[in-house]
């Protein structure tokens, strides 16, 4: 018998759970999870042997010692502390160059676990719940993200509660259980980046879910490891925690944002979307191409409104201030240019006799083909051409 | 006095020393590094204070229970092993995942060395060489990548030759110092992904720079710590070893991609490159 400790939040609760079956397999071994009595709930939903044990992760999570001298072995036989401040655990840090792209919290985990660093996560079994629709959960405190804008969540379920959605704000004292099939139940959760919500996206949970996030930009941030994080993203997107992408909102909060925030979660269309993993590629883009793509992508949220959202908030998050006279040049020409193609290319697709019919109607096509393209590979989003309908 | 011993290779050398004057500040301690005879050249090139440990280097390397159970901390008078090999480092994986963008070597080094993890690289000096123009190096042998391609580097010496390039192929067993004197002349420099290579691109040596890796996709690869890496991209890039992107070429050599790829390195523009890190 291996018994996992599992320290920390609930996040990192799920991820020992999500990754306890591989730990069997590959040491040969049953797993018993230890955790926090009102974290029980996680390996539950997994089907995972477990025991509460408050008192021993509070010293864990105390002692600087302990975490530095435990020889932190993963076996059978031993207790093994699943946590990165136990610093001797015999991770290999030079395989983790070897990943294609960003470390996300899972790989740290199958890292500490000793698993391959492509070890899938167990998806558990889902809540049993009945859909409610119109039904809105918010969970505006995290253990691990700072609520230093409550106003937010105030404006919120008062816009929601009169654009007709019922709101159910959760109480941090209500048991986790319940809270998780109230998510899976809900229509919409929205919440900060935290394990409690990262729960929804990784298990999959038919809901919608929406991430807003306070900024740490102005604050004083707060240690992750040994560092300080002062920048609310890309730390904060959804695929720092599985390394996955998901089809979700995300919008960071800013004191001065949250009517904008608020409309754009309003207006968001309402069709069930699929929980599973989207695909997004990562390359370097020189500056030239990122700005234009965010002029294309600020022109079409400008005259399309919020359907084109969540690609342009990306863009603009990565976009350094020191840009914005450039990024602001091209998004003058865009907008002249889309006022001109609006009415150039319906008139050329109608005339076959035009000059330019040809080659305005091969660019309908690669449209057309790079929305199959898309929806074939399960991208989050879908370019956006008013003008080709 | 911080002892900070440098295993591995040329690379690893390279990145202790660009961050050894880091370490200094932050412990408010000298510092020396210790490292294979044949790496000398490197801390020198950094002005820092060196001495040899061929014995000890080999000793660390092969001793695996050293490599797990040696209380590895950074502190005056103190051996720090400056290596991932030892897991005993005290290093917090978790504030690896704050990076914004893939984990480098130059990361893996700040953070085994306790420093920030944006903590600048120092720049070598570069010897002071005019460049000859029409002077190509070869560098096909890298202890950290398989040349199993040397059919490439003798085809690529011959079509440089016959466009009349003035052509050196590296012989291993050249001193380091010679080495690089040679790569600060030259107008061109060509190897695969390999420390001598990223030493040139991040000590921005004026050359053009070359990457010919050839392709471990679908081969047995090889390790990088316990996991064997059997895909040559993106590991294989130039941005893996001090994190930033560079104006380089960078070619995959498979068995049927020779022609295209001399090809290529020959009609390329040859007006001097900036080597300075691009964005």
């Amino acid at each position: 018998m291996i018994r996992l400790v599992s320290l920390g939040g609930t996040g990192d609760a799920y991820l020992v759970c999500a990754l306890a079956r591989a730990v069997e397999a590959q040491y040969d071994s049953e797993v018993t999870v230890a955790l926090r009595e009102r974290q029980l709930a996680v390996p539950e939903m997994f089907g995972l042997r477990c025991e509460a044990a408050d008192d021993e992760v509070a010293r864990a999570e105390r002692s600087r010692a302990t975490q530095r001298s435990y020889n932190n072995r993963l076996a059978a036989g031993r207790t093994f502390y699943a946590h990165p401040c136990f610093t001797r655990s015999h991770v290999s840090l030079a395989e983790l160059t070897t990943l294609p792209g960003q470390l996300s919290q899972a790989h740290v985990f199958r890292a500490l676990l000793g698993l391959p660093l492509d070890t899938p996560l167990e998806v558990p079994p889902l809540p049993t719940a009945e859909r409610r629709e119109n039904v809105a959960l918010l969970i505006p405190e995290a253990g691990s993200w700072p609520n230093d804008q409550p106003e937010f969540w105030a404006t919120l379920a008062q816009e929601l509660r009169a654009g007709g959605w019922s709101v159910e704000i959760n109480d941090d004292a209500s048991p986790l259980a319940d809270l998780l099939t109230f998510a899976a139940s809900a229509e919409m959760v929205a919440g900060p980046q935290c394990g409690v919500m990262s729960i929804p996206v990784a298990a999959e949970f038919p809901c919608r879910k929406v991430l807003c996030t306070p900024q740490i930009e102005e604050g004083e941030g707060f240690p992750v490891g040994y560092r300080r994080l002062r920048a609310t993203f890309p730390y904060a997107y959804v695929t720092k925690f599985t390394g996955n992408d998901y089809d979700v909102d995300e919008y960071r909060i800013t004191a001065r944002n949250h009517a904008e925030v608020v409309e754009s979660i309003l207006a968001a269309p309402r069709g069930q979307r699929d929980p599973h993993p989207v695909t997004t590629v990562s390359v370097p883009l020189t500056p030239g191409d990122f700005l234009d793509r965010l002029a294309v992508l600020a022109v079409k949220r400008d005259r399309l409104g919020p359907a084109a959202d969540r690609e342009y908030l990306r863009y603009r998050e990565a976009c350094p201030a020191e840009w914005d006279g450039l990024l602001r040049e091209l998004v003058n020409l865009h907008s002249t240019t889309f006022d001109q193609l609006a009415f150039t290319v319906p008139a050329a697709l109608a005339c076959p006799e035009r000059d330019d019919h040809v080659a305005v109607a091969l660019n309908r096509t690669r449209v057309e083909l790079k929305r199959r393209i898309d929806e074939d590979l399960r991208a989050p989003y879908r370019e956006i051409k008013s003008y080709y309908g | 006095m911080i002892r900070i011993l440098s295993l591995g290779g040329t690379g690893d050398a390279y990145l202790v020393s660009a961050l050894a004057r880091a370490v200094m500040v932050k412990y408010t301690s000298p510092v020396r590094i210790a490292l294979r005879s044949r790496y000398t050249y490197i801390p020198a090139s950094f002005g820092m204070e060196y001495e040899v440990a061929d014995d000890e280097v080999a000793a660390a390397e092969n001793n695996t229970d050293l490599q797990r159970d040696y209380d590895n901390q950074v502190a005056p008078d103190r051996t720090f092993y400056a290596h991932p090999c030892f897991t005993r480092s005290g290093v917090r994986i978790d504030e690896l995942s704050t990076l914004p963008g893939v984990l480098s070597q130059a990361h893996l080094y700040r953070a085994l060395l306790g420093l920030s993890l944006d903590e600048p690289l120092s720049l070598p000096s570069v010897p002071a060489v005019e460049t000859k123009p029409n002077s190509a190096l070869l560098i096909p042998q890298a202890v950290s990548w398989p040349n199993d391609q040397p059919k490439f580097w003798r085809a690529l010496e011959r079509a440089l030759r016959a466009n009349g390039w003035d052509v050196r192929v590296n012989d291993p067993a050249v001193p380091l110092v010679d080495l690089f004197m040679q790569a600060a002349g030259a107008e061109m420099v060509a190897g695969p992904q390999c420390g001598v290579m990223s030493i040139l691109v991040s000590g921005r040596f004026p050359c053009r720079k070359v990457f010919c890796t050839p392709s471990i996709d679908g081969t047995p690869g090889f390790f990088v710590g316990k996991r064997v890496l059997n895909q040559t991209y993106p590991y294989g890039y130039v941005t893996k070893f001090d994190g930033l992107q560079y104006n380089v070429e960078e070619y995959r050599l498979t068995s049927g991609n020779h022609a295209e790829v001399i090809q290529a390195i020959l009609t390329a523009p040859r007006t001097p490159r900036d080597p300075a890190p691009v964005q």
